[in-house]
Order: structure tokens, then C-alpha cells, then sequence
């Protein structure tokens, strides 16, 4: 059983995820804020994080770099949504984390692409890219 | 020496504080602090009057910001004439800065005996920098700035001739002396005696004359050095400022007034490019915020669609029913927040640029606030909040554009609806208040953090961290709103609570309560065109764009000449003009402008130094010290377009048979003022009660024999209101009759029109000038 956990705080996008990334071995868990995910990623073991960056609260970036910091979360695959254009501290977390960053609006195909690669390689966290 | 009567400031609060203290230390009684703004007024430039608290025994100081000359004002008329020395500095916050002598040289008396404006003669600054300047840094004749002392009257040229002229002689006798001990040995022939007198007496005249001359114009020849340094300063551009040398001799004065001016241009002209350079910034930044957020607002909705579309697509035999169908509903509610953000993006580009299409009348609210409650009855169920909606049966009338109102309250409810969870409750209220109608949305949402309760209003609020949203989903809702509730003449503002609710209210003046301004309105109704005329480019066209954000149509030119001509074929409300422009001086451009015939427009000098009340008395509405802040050339079009309105009277005409009535109502809109024609006696009273009228001019023969009728309007009227009765024949009686009343009889008769047009419109009283007035109320 693969857990995803999937944050943003846009109500129909967490919805219209779940649905999406729906699967016999996947259990999705859905949260609206950085605190909630992170609550709920240090809750049980977690294999996939999908989450936005502009949200209350807390930016989905320091969501990112407080995994990162947690030698627990090292190396949890990230994929990062993000709406905004052309955002630098995006590639950043690419390069520095490791995480992938996919422009909203995406291709939902690709998404679940990406989301089937990722679980399948969750033993060894290598830079994947879209 | 005197005493210093006050401090002017717009320095900083710690530098304020500084200055009161040693003030109060001298035993200053009673230190005056001016305002920021009182200062920028009276005084045309930036100054600030202060004391040396390391110096008590100096006299009057005048910081300044940029020196000039130029008005200071608000010192007692008993300390300060024609002709006191005083000593002024460059604003600066080193304590050590040089003050230099100067000396007053035109005082202007305002109302209480005190100074509202001065002007004084250039310093001499002797602070030259040693790495630029070395001439000068070993120069001894630059006047030391002794705080007690006057400045040294520098020699005259002549003078310095005259002595060289005199070491001359001095060689000249010393070789004639020689010459003659040399006479026995080139005997006794005349020609021989007198050419050895020449060569000797030449040969000693000459290097003395030359030694006398290089010493004693030895200052002279280092101030051009210096003076030719700092011109080269000016032509390579180089960051810093050329120091000004001080002049050795009076006929050098001009040359170093000159480049005193060139400095103060070049400092004010760096100061401006500062201020746009800033401007420019932060329009940057603002269109980068705006590109931010505009960009995640659309993306977000078109995520949602692509992502359901998709998946509508790929499983439409798969899908049960229920999930195609709520699918579908979510594709539609993000289309319409996708068109929504459009029509928002649409409205905030009308309403900044003044192509919004206001279509207000007087109205009761009541059913505009009915159907869009009804409205959001549905959203509430379907969200499951508890949503009550009271309002009464009528409101009071309202001058609004109901489309415009419905926007707001849609607004403000569909925020509320967003931010409210579930089970929560929301609270609509419309009820009126005095002079005013006021709604207000109550939720009981997450509250807004009350260092935000302003900036939600604000389009594209800049976010301390870009990537946080501070305040999810704020767009341009709240800023339309405030806009529009504005634009009537009302206020929106929000109440919160964190984490408890928000309420927001909306207050619209009544119709009655908008009668006051009604006539401003309507002056900035009728498209309002402004001229900006500047030979700064870059300025001008940041003043045309803030004009055109005031809703104005901007024209810009950069000559007086273009200015002149565009006046004398364009009709014209507003002009915002520098006085130094390339092709005419301060002078011949206001003579120019006060021929422009028919005068229509208000005139803004924006500009750096001059003398606010003199300008003001050639025809200036408004005086602008430069480089003036957006907000502050707001104000002064506000207050120049005030100007109109004092100036544009309302007449009431009430009417009788006679058609002179009607000829007059024609004339006095030919010159600007507002006729309304009143058909009977009551109407009038009415209209008087209800309208801010100036005059009121009745046929003599609406009233009975001993003008009784009268008494009915001043009943309603305030005092100010002048009433003339227009008789055919004055005689005796009449003249009884209105001196009884208080009132003033005009002749009918068509040869004495323009006697009575005069009187009907002159002015009640002879307004005191702004500054003057200002600068007495800042005084108690």
C-alpha cells in the first residue's frame, strides 16, 4: 500500500487529485495547509507528496525545506504544483531538493505519469523529470 | 540678538526632538513646530528654521534643503527686516555643518505681524572638497564661516588695479632713480639721458608690476581655477556635486552666482530623477505583483477545469452518474470564477483609467439589496450557512448607479460565503442611518489580522512573502468595492476579529447629505482635461499619469509656447506647469497665461523655489513645491479644483412674468456660474433649504406691497445668503423697503444689465489668501 499525500488549499484541485491518483494499492490522504501535511506525513510513513506552493499559512516551499531538514523525510519523493509563472525558488527546489516542480495547469496524464514512475523508483530517490 | 520664536520642521521625528529640546533649553517660551505641510506652503521650498544648540548667542538659522534663494517664513516682524543678517546651512544631519552668512532681502508681512515669506540673498559656501578642488583648499581669502560674524565684503577689482598700478610707479621711480645715479657716466646728452631713464625705469617697473600683480590677483586666479574645476564637474557629470568657490573680488560675484544656481539646479534636478528613479520602482514592482498574482489566479481555475476535464474525458463510460454530474458543475463553477477574474481584471483597468460608465440617479436601494440577498440565499444552503438578510421596506434616497451598488454588495456577500465554513453564519444588514444608507456583511469566517484591515482594500497588495497568501484569495474584489462606494461619496471599511469573523460596512451619503458636493461632483463629472507642461520629460509624464488616475485627460507639453497654444484651442479645466521652462522665464509665462481669454482653467505652479503668495497674487491657484509626491499633487488639484467651485456661484432665479429673469439666467451661464430658476416663492424656500445657493435675485413683483414675502427665505436660508430684488424703477419706496430686509434692489432696465450682473456675482467678502490664513491657524 503506497500512501500519497496531496496539499493545496484549493478545495476542487485536492478533490479532483484524489480522484485522479485513485488506485487498488494507494491510500491518498488530503490536506488544505502546510501544517496539516506536515502533521500528516509525520503521522504514519508517506511515499509521495504532491502540494502547492502559494498557500495560507505556510508556503509549500518551507513546507519542503522542513522535510528536507528531517533526516526521517530526507528523501520522501516531492512533487511540487505550482501556478506560479516562472517562479525561481521552484527550480531552486528542484536542484536543492530534489523535488519535482510541474506548472499548473498540467497535463493530467502526465501527472499520473509521473506519480506511477516515482512510486515505482521510491526505493532510490533520484532526480526524475517531466 | 534675537530670540528664536519658533521651529518649522518636516525633518525626522528624532532631529525634531533634537531642535525642540535645545529650544527649550535657550528658553525659547513657546516653540512653534510647523507642520509638513504648513511648511511646504508658506514657505514654497523645503526650509526649516531652527536654533545651533552648539552656538546660543547666533542669530536666526535657516536650514535649508536646498540653497537658494528663496521664502522662509513665520519669524516675528520685529527681529527680521530687509537687510538682517542671518545664517543659513544645507539641511544635513551633521551637527558640524558650515552655516553661512546671508542676508535678507525681501520680507513679506502676513496677517498678526509675523512673517509668511521672505527671501534672502545667496550664501557663499566655502566648504570646498580638497581631493576636488586643491586651488581652493589652500585658497585664504575663502570666507571662513564665522556664526557670529557678517561676510567679508571682498575687495574690488579696481582697487586690485589700482595697487598694481601704483607697484608699477613704484618700479617705475625706483629705475628713474637709478637711472639718474647712471646719468654721469652717459654725459650730458638729453636723448641719451632720457632713453637710459626709459630702459631702466621700464626694466624695474616691469617685474615689480608683475610680482604686484601676481600676488595681488592671486585670489582672483584661483577662484577661476576652481570655478573652471567645478564647471568641468558639471560638464562630466560627475556623481558628486561641485563645491561653490567663494568670489575674491565683486566683479567675480556673477560667475559664482552662476554656478551657485547651476548647483542648485543640478541638486534639484538629481532630486527629481531620485524621486522618479523610486517612482519607477515601485511601478515595477507593482507590475511584477500584478503578473504574480493575475498569473495564479488564472492558472488555479483553469488547473481545476483542464484537470476534471480530463478526467470526464478519459472515464465518461466508467463514471457513475452522481460523479459525472458534480464533475460538470465544478468545470462551471471555475469557468465562472475564470470569467469573473476577467471581468474584475476589465473593471479595475475602467475604473483606474475613468472609462467606467456611471449611470447614477436618485434611488431607493431596497430592491437592488433584495435581489441580490435572494442571490445568495441559494449559495448559503448549498454550503449549509445560516444565512439571514434584514432590510426595510425602503431607504432613503440615494444618488447611486444600482448596477454599480449591486457589484459591491455581491462583492462583500460571495467573500463572506468564501471564507465562512460550513455550519457558520453569515449576516446581511441594510438600514439608514442620518444622512447616510449603511450595509453591512457580517461572517463568521477566519477575521483578517488587523495590521490588514486597510491593505485588503488595496489592489494587488504587496505580500511580505510572495509565496504565503497572507490573505487567501484576496484579488480585486474589495478594491472594486471600495472604489465604487468612493465614487458615491461613501466609505467601506472592515471589523474583524481573528478567528472569530469579519464584518464590513458600506456607508452611501443620502441625496440630501450629497447636496453639499453635488457641484463638485458635477465639475469633476464632465470630463475634466489637464495640461502638464515641464521640460522634464520623465516628470511630466509621471504628473499626466497620476492626473489620469484622477480621472482627468491629460495633454502634456514641454514649452510654454506648446502650453499657449494648446490653451488658446483647447478647452482646458486644469494646467501643472513648471515656471522654468526652456522658452519663456517665470514672468512671461504667467503674463501669458493671465491673457488667455476666456480664463476656464485652474493653474498649479510646480515648481522649486519661488515665493508662494506673490505667484498666488499673479494668477497661480496652487503652489507646489518640487518635486512634489503624488499624494501631494492630488491635494493640490483638489484644492485648485475648490477654487472653481468658491469662484462658480449658484444663483437662484425666481421667476415671474417678466422674461429678464430669463435673459439673466442666460448671461450667468455665459460666464460660468449656475442659474436655477425657482417658479414660485415656496419652491424657492425649498430649493434654499435644500441647495448650497449664493444669491437669490426675485422680480419685485412676486412680492406684496411691503415685501413681507422676504421673511420666508431668510427663515430657510443661512446667513450668508445675499438676496437682490430686481425692480423696474427704483424709487424711494424700494430703497425703504430693502434696507428693512437687508436686502439690495437692482435695476430691471436693460442699460443698467451689466451694473446688476456685476452685483449679483461679485464676492461677499474679499477671501484671505490660503497660506496667510493657514499659516494663523497653525499659530494657536
Amino acid at each position: 500500500m503506497k500512501r500519497i499525500v496531496v496539499c493545496d488549499d484549493e478545495p476542487h484541485i485536492v478533490e479532483g487529485l484524489r480522484f485522479l491518483l485513485r488506485g487498488p494499492d494507494r491510500v491518498i490522504e488530503v490536506t488544505s495547509s502546510g501544517p496539516e501535511a506536515l502533521a500528516s506525513i509525520e503521522e504514519s510513513e508517506t511515499d509521495l507528496l504532491i502540494i502547492d506552493i502559494m498557500m495560507p499559512e505556510m508556503s509549500g516551499l518551507e513546507v519542503v525545506a522542513r522535510l528536507r531538514a528531517m533526516e526521517a523525510t530526507k528523501a520522501l519523493p516531492i512533487i511540487i504544483l505550482t501556478a506560479k509563472g516562472q517562479a525561481q525558488d521552484a527550480s531552486m527546489a528542484q536542484e536543492v531538493w530534489g523535488a519535482t516542480v510541474m506548472a499548473k495547469p498540467f497535463q493530467p496524464d502526465k501527472l499520473c505519469q509521473l506519480v506511477a514512475n516515482t512510486l515505482e523508483t521510491r526505493a532510490c530517490p533520484q532526480h526524475s523529470s517531466i | 540678538m534675537g530670540v528664536v520664536k519658533g521651529i518649522s520642521c518636516d525633518c525626522e521625528q528624532a532631529e525634531l526632538t533634537r531642535l525642540l529640546s535645545s529650544a527649550r533649553q535657550q528658553g525659547t517660551p513657546d516653540p512653534y513646530v510647523g507642520k509638513r505641510r504648513w511648511t511646504r506652503y508658506a514657505l514654497g521650498m523645503g526650509l526649516e528654521l531652527t536654533t545651533n544648540p552648539s552656538d546660543p548667542s547666533a542669530a536666526w538659522r535657516v536650514i535649508m534643503h536646498n540653497i537658494a534663494g528663496g521664502g522662509f517664513g513665520f519669524w516675528s516682524r520685529r527681529q527680521v527686516r530687509e537687510g538682517t543678517g542671518i545664517h543659513v546651512r544645507e539641511w544635513s544631519k551633521d551637527a558640524d555643518a558650515i552655516w553661512l552668512p546671508a542676508r535678507v532681502t525681501y520680507c513679506k508681512v502676513g496677517i498678526r505681524g509675523y512673517l509668511v515669506g521672505a527671501s534672502f540673498d545667496h550664501p557663499v559656501a566655502p566648504d570646498m572638497p580638497a581631493a576636488a578642488q586643491p586651488a581652493a583648499a589652500t585658497e585664504p581669502h575663502a570666507p571662513q564661516a564665522s556664526p557670529a560674524g557678517q561676510p567679508t565684503d571682498p575687495a574690488s577689482l579696481r582697487t586690485k588695479c589700482a595697487i598694481v598700478s601704483v607697484v608699477a610707479c613704484c618700479g617705475g621711480l625706483v629705475g628713474g632713480v637709478l637711472a639718474g645715479s647712471c646719468v654721469t657716466y652717459v654725459g650730458t646728452n638729453p636723448w641719451s639721458i632720457s632713453l637710459l631713464l626709459v630702459l631702466v625705469a621700464s626694466a624695474c617697473a616691469y617685474p615689480l608690476g608683475w610680482l604686484g600683480g601676481t600676488l595681488i590677483f592671486k585670489p582672483e586666479l584661483s577662484f577661476i581655477k576652481a570655478f573652471c574645476t567645478a564647471i568641468g564637474h558639471v560638464a562630466k557629470g560627475a556623481p558628486s556635486l561641485p563645491a561653490v568657490p567663494a568670489a575674491p573680488s565683486k566683479e567675480l560675484e556673477p560667475l559664482q552666482r552662476a554656478l551657485l544656481e547651476v548647483r542648485t539646479t543640478w541638486r534639484t534636478r538629481e532630486d527629481s530623477e531620485r524621486h522618479q528613479r523610486q517612482k519607477l520602482e515601485e511601478l515595477h514592482q507593482l507590475k511584477s505583483n500584478i503578473l504574480s498574482i493575475v498569473s495564479h489566479d488564472l492558472r488555479t481555475p483553469m488547473t481545476s477545469i483542464l484537470l476534471y476535464a480530463r478526467m470526464l474525458a478519459d472515464e465518461m463510460d466508467t463514471l457513475p452518474e452522481k460523479d459525472r454530474r458534480r464533475f460538470l458543475t465544478i468545470i462551471t463553477e471555475e469557468c465562472t470564477r475564470l470569467s469573473r477574474l476577467v471581468d474584475d481584471l476589465l473593471e479595475v483597468q475602467r475604473l483606474e483609467s475613468g472609462q467606467a460608465r456611471w449611470d447614477t440617479q436618485p434611488q431607493d436601494l431596497s430592491e437592488v439589496v433584495r435581489a441580490c440577498t435572494r442571490l445568495f440565499e441559494a449559495m448559503a444552503a448549498s454550503k449549509s450557512i445560516d444565512f439571514t438578510a434584514e432590510c426595510p421596506a425602503s431607504l432613503p434616497l440615494v444618488e447611486a448607479d444600482a448596477d454599480k451598488i449591486s457589484q459591491v454588495l455581491s462583492n462583500l456577500l460571495s467573500n463572506a460565503m468564501k471564507y465562512t465554513p460550513a455550519k457558520g453564519k453569515v449576516h446581511f444588514s441594510a438600514e439608514a442611518g442620518g444622512k447616510e444608507v449603511v450595509f453591512r456583511v457580517a461572517d463568521t469566517g477566519p477575521g483578517i489580522p488587523r495590521d490588514k484591515w486597510d491593505q485588503i482594500f488595496d489592489r494587488f497588495t504587496q505580500l511580505s512573502n510572495p509565496d504565503v497568501r497572507e490573505i487567501a484569495g484576496v484579488g480585486l474584489g474589495l478594491f472594486i468595492v471600495r472604489q465604487i462606494v468612493e465614487r458615491h461619496g461613501g466609505a467601506v471599511w472592515v471589523d474583524s476579529n481573528e478567528g472569530r469573523g469579519s464584518e464590513f460596512t458600506v456607508s452611501l451619503p443620502t441625496r440630501s447629505a450629497m447636496v453639499e458636493s453635488e457641484y463638485d461632483q458635477r465639475v469633476s463629472d464632465s470630463a475634466r482635461r489637464a495640461v502638464v507642461c515641464d521640460a522634464d520629460p520623465h516628470l511630466a509624464a509621471i504628473i499626466a499619469q497620476t492626473l489620469r488616475m484622477d480621472g482627468f485627460e491629460v495633454r502634456v507639453a514641454h514649452s510654454g509656447c506648446r502650453l499657449l497654444v494648446h490653451l488658446a484651442r483647447n478647452q482646458t479645466d486644469l494646467v501643472v506647469t513648471d515656471m522654468l521652462l526652456p522658452d519663456m522665464d517665470a514672468s512671461e509665462l504667467l503674463a501669458a497665461l493671465g491673457e488667455v481669454s476666456p480664463r476656464s482653467f485652474r493653474l498649479i505652479i510646480h515648481s522649486y523655489a519661488g515665493d508662494a503668495p506673490e505667484l498666488r497674487r499673479r494668477g497661480a491657484d496652487v503652489v507646489l513645491s518640487r518635486p512634489a509626491s503624488a499624494e501631494e499633487l492630488l491635494q493640490a488639484v483638489r484644492l485648485a479644483m475648490q477654487c472653481q467651485s468658491a469662484e462658480r456661484r449658484s444663483i437662484l432665479l425666481v421667476n415671474s412674468s417678466s422674461g429678464d429673469l430669463r435673459r439673466f439666467k442666460r448671461q450667468l451661464a455665459d460666464v460660468g456660474h449656475l442659474p436655477i430658476v425657482a417658479q414660485t416663492l415656496t419652491d424657492a424656500v425649498t430649493l434654499i433649504q435644500d441647495y448650497p445657493i449664493d444669491a437669490v435675485l426675485l422680480a419685485s413683483d412676486l412680492l406684496d406691497d411691503d415685501w413681507a414675502g422676504l421673511k420666508k427665505l431668510s427663515n430657510g436660508a443661512d446667513n450668508d445668503l445675499r438676496v437682490f430684488v430686481l425692480c423696474q424703477r427704483i424709487r424711494k419706496k424700494e430703497r425703504r423697503l430693502a434696507d428693512a430686509h437687508g436686502v439690495t434692489v437692482l435695476s430691471g432696465q436693460p442699460e443698467n444689465e451689466a451694473q446688476s450682473l456685476a452685483a449679483l456675482t461679485s464676492s461677499p467678502e474679499t477671501l484671505i489668501p490660503e497660506q496667510v490664513h493657514e499659516a494663523d491657524s497653525c499659530l494657536r
